[in-house]
């Protein structure tokens, strides 16, 4: 007798369910004819269609609103990954000059520390350390890419692959599906009433899930870039540090000489 | 207030005896320098009771005196603070003078190769032209500058962010050739970065509404271009919406151009630069209408 498709949509509104299963029995009986309630279930159908629709549209929305946000974050962290680089190098430059800073001091100080110095010979000049470190971001993106391209198959209407933990898997089945190169399988959900309606609700999940799949993707982006900046800037602390100590340990020794 | 403010004439006024003092021949020959570093220090105490006591003005110039004795004194990086000090106290009061004590400074940091920093403030005076004194040419030229610095140093995607406003404002100054080529060129260096290449659809949305505005013949040899060199633009909806402008300019069809608009509305905004260049783009659909 239901005709409707089974709302499995979690953005859809609860007092649905009531309305269809549990309606008074107030109107069945004598008064009306069958073809009256037939016409006040479609009516209903319709209605949960449209409401359905506009569920879809609210999604959407704020799934492109998620992806600006990201699309933003992303700019200021690649942004952020550029100055940090810089940081980690000038520091490094820092470093060296407290050392040479340091074997000034030493001749100051002595005529043996001159001497020792010159002795150990000129270590200004050790090459400057490679700071881009290898970003995982291109692994994991070349990854991808090539899942897609050597898993085209797509269960139609296999629900239970959503729940596997591989994710290549279930990347390439998102992306396979967005981009409608198969079709006929392309369908998860069976077409009901066939109106233009659903037609637009059908587009408008496609639509949904790619927005969801580059949401995915930018967000392993963001986190794998934050871990690289996390480890650098644990570099760049320990640089910073060893560059402190040495400073204030030869402002001691300055105040020392000057005294 | 009143009491930061009397103790900040009272410091200027104590700084300046002891900078003309400096000037004396005995005490040159002695301990000029100390007397100009201490004249400095006092300049520097008394803008900071003027901040407290937000006389702008006064702060502002204090760290400008400052500054210049800073520069007798040659040391250029103590001057050049002082004078970005004295820009942001001016900034509140007169933005013309903020931009010269800002010049001032950065003309010191390229002096050193600083240019990093430099670029920075350039995008500093380039923010007061934009909001206060709504030049949007000299806002463009600074920022050009600062994008030119960012280059120089490697910092792809601070000049990137640089280039962008240029050519939101060139575009809204009609010129449209050289914010389409900017729109382009950062497009496609986006395309490159893993993280980048989601914005890069967005890019050429914006590359897109500016060739609109040009000719329309123009815009539907660019969008296939566009396709062709990044397919994830073809299945966005910002290239549908694109095309449905483009099919309702060419048919001159006012109400299919707004009904598209407001279907994209509805569903992502558009910021208020696309607003004002759909809304020339729709205007130049009256105009051809009327002439018909």
């Amino acid at each position: 007798m239901s005709k409707y498709p089974k709302n499995s949509n979690p953005f859809e509104d609860d007092d649905d369910n009531y309305s269809f299963g549990n309606k008074p029995s107030t109107n069945q009986g004598n008064g009306f004819t069958e073809s009256e309630m037939r016409r006040q279930k479609w009516e209903e159908a319709y209605a949960s269609e449209d409401r359905q629709l506009e569920s879809t549209r609210r999604a959407m929305a704020s799934i492109y609103d998620s992806e600006s946000i990201g699309i933003a974050a992303a700019e200021e962290l690649v942004r952020q990954g550029e100055i940090l680089d810089n940081v980690e190098t000038k520091t490094g430059n820092i470093n060296q000059n407290l050392k040479s800073s340091q074997g000034h001091l030493n001749s100051i100080k002595s005529v043996f520390g001159g001497i020792k110095t010159w002795w150990q010979g000129g270590n200004t000049t050790t090459p400057r350390e490679p700071v881009s470190s290898p970003r995982k971001l291109q692994n994991t993106i070349d990854k991808e890419k090539q899942a897609a391209a050597a898993s085209p198959k797509l269960k139609s209407g296999d629900v239970s692959g959503f729940y596997d933990d591989s994710d290549e898997n279930l990347d390439s089945r998102f992306l396979a599906g967005s981009s409608g190169k198969h079709p006929g399988q392309q369908k998860m959900f069976q077409p009901v009433t066939n109106s233009a309606r659903e037609k637009d609700i059908d587009e408008n999940l496609v639509l949904m899930s790619a927005g969801m799949a580059r949401l995915k993707g930018l967000a392993t982006g963001l986190g794998d870039e934050i871990d690289t900046q996390n480890e650098q800037l644990d570099r760049i602390n320990r640089k910073v540090d060893v560059a402190n100590h040495r400073l204030e340990g030869q402002n001691k020794q300055m105040r020392g000489i000057l005294k | 207030m009143a009491d930061n403010e009397e103790r900040g004439i009272k410091l200027v006024q104590e700084a300046e005896a002891k900078q003309k003092s400096s000037k004396g021949f005995f005490s040159s020959l002695l301990g000029g320098s100390s007397k100009v570093e201490d004249a400095a220090e006092l300049y520097v105490k008394a803008a900071n009771a003027f901040k407290m006591a937000k006389k702008w003005a006064a702060a502002g110039e204090a760290f400008m005196n400052a500054g210049k004795l800073q520069l007798q004194l040659s040391s250029r990086h103590e001057a050049a603070t002082h004078f970005v000090d004295a820009g942001n106290c001016y900034r509140k009061g007169d933005p013309n003078e903020a931009v010269n004590c800002l010049h001032k400074a950065i003309e010191i940091y390229t002096d050193m190769g600083r240019f990093t920093i430099a670029a920075k403030h350039h995008i500093t005076i380039a923010e007061i032209y934009e909001t206060e004194l709504a030049d949007m040419e000299k806002a463009i030229a600074n920022y050009e500058k600062a994008g030119d610095y960012y280059k120089g140093e490697e910092s792809n995607s601070s000049a990137n962010k640089c280039l962008l406003k240029v050519a939101q404002f060139s575009a809204q100054l009609e010129n449209y050739e050289k914010a389409i080529e900017i729109y382009e060129q950062v497009a496609i260096s986006a395309m490159e970065n893993s993280l980048l290449k989601y914005s890069a659809k967005d890019y050429f949305f914006r590359a897109s509404v500016c060739h609109m505005c040009v000719d329309l013949v123009n815009a539907e040899l660019a969008i296939p271009k566009y396709e062709e060199m990044f397919p994830a633009f073809a299945d966005s909806r910002e290239c549908k919406l694109v095309k449905t402008l483009l099919a309702a300019c060419k048919e001159e069809e006012v109400d299919q151009f707004t009904d598209a608009l407001k279907d994209y509305d509805s569903i992502s905004r558009l910021d208020q630069w696309f607003t004002t260049m759909l809304l020339r783009v729709k205007k130049t659909l009256n105009a051809e209408g009327d002439l018909c």
